[in-house]
């Protein structure tokens, strides 16, 4: 009896202190702010994008250090490629980006600046190539 | 099948760049290994390295024709397409939406 008369006091003095608070000023719980479980924006970058393809070049004969490769680099020109050399290029980095180099594509390209452009051109990242208007 | 090819000319360095990215493509879609998928690929690069200075335009033409017979022959039924590609099994899918932030605190208040 004793011990619930001090419960109630207490539960009491609780009420007092803690002031309701009103509702428009209520904000919603958030998870883990700040962190994200999906690709906002583009992931990949040009760097990125060049850096991975340095890295794939490294694993072929070239004629120059790889530290020169840049965007101007060409294939044939500067890194002495003949065309089925640089055809291997074109298979190994579409294995690395998931794209594919179409027909049309692939005939024209002659730098690596031009393969980065198409590889960026054609990288879809999972959620943005929805219409925001069919969600 | 194809008109006869010019030896040496960009056009036919085109149509055979095309032949052998797509003979290494079907070797990547046949072979799940990566050491058996570079060796299948060495033997497709020596193939077209052994015809590589055929100066005969009706020779050349048998041997382009011959690729395309193999590459319709051992063509994949189901072959690896990148999954937002055309084809690939997230093309066109409509995700569930996502969100950033919560939803919008509710009020009666005005």
């Amino acid at each position: 009896m004793l011990r619930f008369a001090y419960n109630m006091r207490n539960a009491a003095k609780v009420a007092r202190t803690v002031r309701p608070v009103p509702a428009a000023r209520m904000q919603p719980v958030r998870f883990m702010n700040g962190v994200k479980f999906y690709s906002s924006t583009s992931s990949l970058t040009k760097e990125d994008v060049l850096a991975r393809s340095i890295s794939v070049l490294n694993s072929f004969e070239l004629k120059v250090p790889s530290s020169s490769i840049g965007m101007e680099t060409e294939f044939i020109k500067d890194l002495g490629m003949d065309s089925l050399d640089y055809n291997d290029v074109l298979v190994a980095l579409e294995e690395e980006f998931d794209v594919v180099f179409d027909d049309n594509v692939a005939n024209e390209i002659k730098s690596v600046g031009e393969c980065v452009d198409y590889v960026l051109k054609s990288y879809t990242p999972a959620q943005e190539s929805l219409d925001p208007e069919i969600r | 099948m194809s008109k006869t090819p010019v030896p040496f000319s960009p056009e036919n360095i085109k149509t055979v760049a095309s032949l052998y990215r797509r003979s290494l493509r079907t070797a990547a879609d046949w072979i799940n290994r990566r050491d058996f998928y570079r060796a299948k690929a060495a033997e497709i690069r020596l193939r077209f390295e052994q015809n590589r200075n055929v100066s005969d335009p009706k020779e050349l033409k048998a041997i382009i024709d011959k690729t395309e017979l193999m590459l319709n022959k051992f063509k994949h039924p189901d072959p690896i397409i990148p999954p937002q590609r055309p084809g690939g099994i997230m093309y066109d899918r409509n995700a569930p939406p996502r969100y950033s932030s919560g939803p919008v605190p509710f009020s009666n208040e005005l």
